[in-house]
């Protein structure tokens, strides 16, 4: 058997997605013996989709990811997610990063427009690349695609030839006006 | 050598698709060509020889039609109209006491080698002139049918039947020798009344019913904008009759209002599919599109049969393309309905798979069988399942093609769930499925249908039910969902 990580579901080996949430399941296979109850994930699953939702409820403070572009010294703080997309604004393929490297000179620094995922697990921080052209580099070392990696605290990402500084920390940095 | 081995249409330089007629003629000429008393340069007893033989099987028509067919199962003939590509989700499975899961996804279409032969039709338009339909939405149907009989040719058959509370036979069915009158009669159809669909239906099956012949392709196309009441039962009684005698009905329901359940199933009962059409505007080139798509009948009666050994069982088969639908076997076959030159039909199975012992099993034998008319006989393809299966856990990628086809199926189960959870008063549920639905969407490009979900989970979550717009987006979003993933 194999269990879904992101809802919980048992398959029968050689599933290949999963009938209630649609997930593609070989991807998951490097956490498949650690799944996740149901429902705990359900209401920050919804939220995934709002990228302005968190932060309105919470008094405490939230998790959040600082990238920092190396290059630029430009400091982004985004909310920690249960999924952050790294990658490139392409509204005409319904691909919206939370993380849009498109002003960063994304394209000539090979960054694909669905790149990578941060992902948030039982309060553990994870990076994986999701099928991107040019790779993805963790503290040097390139990453299997569709593999979650645990995330250090601190740590050097490259995204195809465009480095990162992400650190993982807690969050008094969220401006207003992105918490919407 | 066994005749197989040998073209005999090459023999005699013919083609398969070669009259009797055509096939004497040849015949003879080559016999005064090789006969060893002819006188003729090229006379040789082995040439002769060779001609009678392939004569002797292909001037009687009952022995030409047994060795087409053995051409045929045999799958190189060249002038077999249908062939497949079948992809496997994994090349090796795990001895293992537990379940595995198979995926076999068969992709069934024209070989492509094949003089296809347009068949004539036996078309009956069933339009709805109920009040509502007043405006716009009869106007572009009126216009569409205008269309429709323009392309179409002596050799089809026609009929117009308009219906609200009752129905009036506008144009009825005959060759189409007069287009003037028929056109005539369809710009006289006006909006009044209410809607009966159980009598358009009724007077439109007669129409056809009076040139049901078996060489024409016999359809019914229904047009309805409104919700019929009472009369479901009849209605699909009906239809059931007419799948029975081979009569396809087709429904294309504008706007909201119309009962998509109700008449998708109708449809259905008779092998034919339903189309959403939410602008009149569409009317026609869903119009066009459906009649091209009739005159362009390869096989008819597409059916495939699954024989599994103890190792294997079938837990569930969709078909992806041209739409997606559960298909439910029927004395251990599914039926297909028919297949269009230029379009494929596309088949996922879902096989549970349960072997301990390594080695390599044959797992399940798969068989098609079809109808094709150009040709007047059946055809028939076989397909042996064998896997190795080995002690330790397989790592093995899975073609892009089937994945593809599985994430984009994946979805439309999910779909099925949301209704199945709304009818059972699983509001939350529902709701959570819309979302995740919505994801998966966009994970694959389809923003516009994500935004749709996401809307109509928001209605959910307020209302606790979705507007009707909504349904029919999703529903017929998704089911069409396939055919966009076959280009990439």
């Amino acid at each position: 058997m194999i269990e879904c990580l992101s809802c919980g579901k048992k398959h029968r080996l050689g599933t290949l997605f999963c009938t209630e949430c649609g997930v593609y399941l070989p991807t998951m296979k490097a956490l498949r013996t650690e799944p996740f109850p149901t429902d705990e994930l359900s209401a920050p699953r919804a939220a995934a989709w709002e990228t302005e939702v968190p932060g309105n409820e919470g008094e405490k403070a939230l998790p959040v990811i600082r990238v920092r572009i190396v290059d630029t010294g430009r400091e982004i703080v985004l909310p920690a997610l249960p999924e952050l997309l790294l990658g490139r604004l392409d509204p005409a393929h319904g691909i919206f990063p939370q993380l849009d490297l498109g002003a960063e000179r994304g394209l000539e620094m090979g960054v694909s427009r669905r790149h990578a995922k941060i992902i948030r697990r039982e309060g553990r921080t994870y990076i994986e690349d999701v099928g991107s052209a040019n790779g993805t580099f963790l503290n040097g070392h390139r990453l299997t695609p569709y593999l979650p990696y645990p995330l250090p605290q601190e740590s050097e990402v490259q995204l195809g030839r465009l480095r990162l500084h992400i650190t993982v920390g807690v969050g008094e940095g969220i401006e207003k006006d992105q918490t919407g | 050598m066994p005749e197989e081995e040998k073209d005999l249409y090459a023999i005699l330089g013919v083609s398969p698709l070669a009259t009797q007629e055509e096939i004497r003629h040849a015949y003879r000429k080559l016999v005064r060509r090789f006969h060893p008393d002819s006188g003729s340069e090229e006379a040789s007893a082995e040439r002769f020889q060779e001609v009678q033989e392939a004569y002797r099987v292909l001037g009687d028509l009952a022995r030409r039609q047994a060795y087409d067919r053995r051409r045929a199962e045999r799958g190189k003939d060249l002038m077999v109209a249908l062939a497949w590509d079948i992809l496997v989700s994994r090349q090796q499975l795990q001895a293992t006491p537990e379940e595995q899961m198979l995926y076999l996804l068969v992709d069934l279409k024209p070989s492509g080698k094949t003089a296809f032969k347009r068949i004539p039709l036996n078309l009956c338009l069933v339009i709805d002139q109920s009040t509502s339909m007043d405006g716009d939405r009869l106007d572009h149907v009126k216009a569409a049918a205008h269309q429709i009989v323009d392309e179409l040719t002596k050799e089809d058959v026609v009929g117009v039947v308009a219906f609200n509370d009752r129905a009036a036979v506008m144009y009825p069915a005959q060759p189409l020798t007069d287009p003037l009158r028929i056109h005539a009669r369809i710009s006289s159809i006006w909006a009044s009344g209410g809607t009966e669909i159980l009598q358009g239906l009724r007077a439109g099956l007669e129409e056809i019913r009076r040139h049901h012949r078996k060489e024409r392709i016999s359809h019914l196309i229904l047009l309805t904008d409104g919700r019929t009441y009472g009369d479901e039962e009849q209605c699909l009684a009906e239809a059931r009759r007419a799948g029975l005698e081979g009569i396809e009905i087709s429904v294309l329901g504008i706007g909201e209002d119309w009962n998509d359940v109700f008449l998708d199933r109708l449809a259905r009962q008779t092998g034919g599919t339903s189309t959403y059409i939410a602008y009149p505007q569409q009317v026609r080139g869903v119009m066009r599109d459906l009649v091209q798509r009739l005159t362009m009948l390869l096989a008819r009666d597409v059916m495939l049969t699954v024989r599994t050994t103890e190792r294997a069982r079938v837990e569930n088969c969709f078909r992806s393309a041209p739409f997606m639908e559960y298909l439910i076997p029927q004395e251990g076959a599914y039926h297909l309905g028919n297949l269009m030159a230029g379009k494929a039909i596309q088949v996922l199975f879902e096989i549970v798979v349960q072997e301990g012992r390594p080695g390599f099993h044959p797992l399940l034998q798969l068989e098609m069988s079809a109808y094709v008319p150009t040709f007047n006989r059946s055809e028939r393809l076989l397909f042996d399942l064998e896997r190795g299966f080995i002690p330790e856990a397989v790592e093995e990628s899975v073609p892009p093609a089937l994945v593809n086809i599985l994430s984009r199926l994946t979805i439309f189960r999910m779909q099925e769930q949301v209704w199945k959870a709304l009818d059972t008063g699983h509001i939350e549920e529902a709701r959570r499925q819309l979302e995740a639905i919505a994801t998966r969407l966009l994970d694959i490009g389809e923003t516009e249908l994500a935004h749709v979900a996401l809307l109509e989970a928001g209605r959910i979550a307020q209302g606790g039910q979705m507007s009707s717009k909504g349904q029919k987006m999703i529903r017929y979003g998704t089911r069409g969902l396939g055919l966009k993933g076959r280009g990439l």
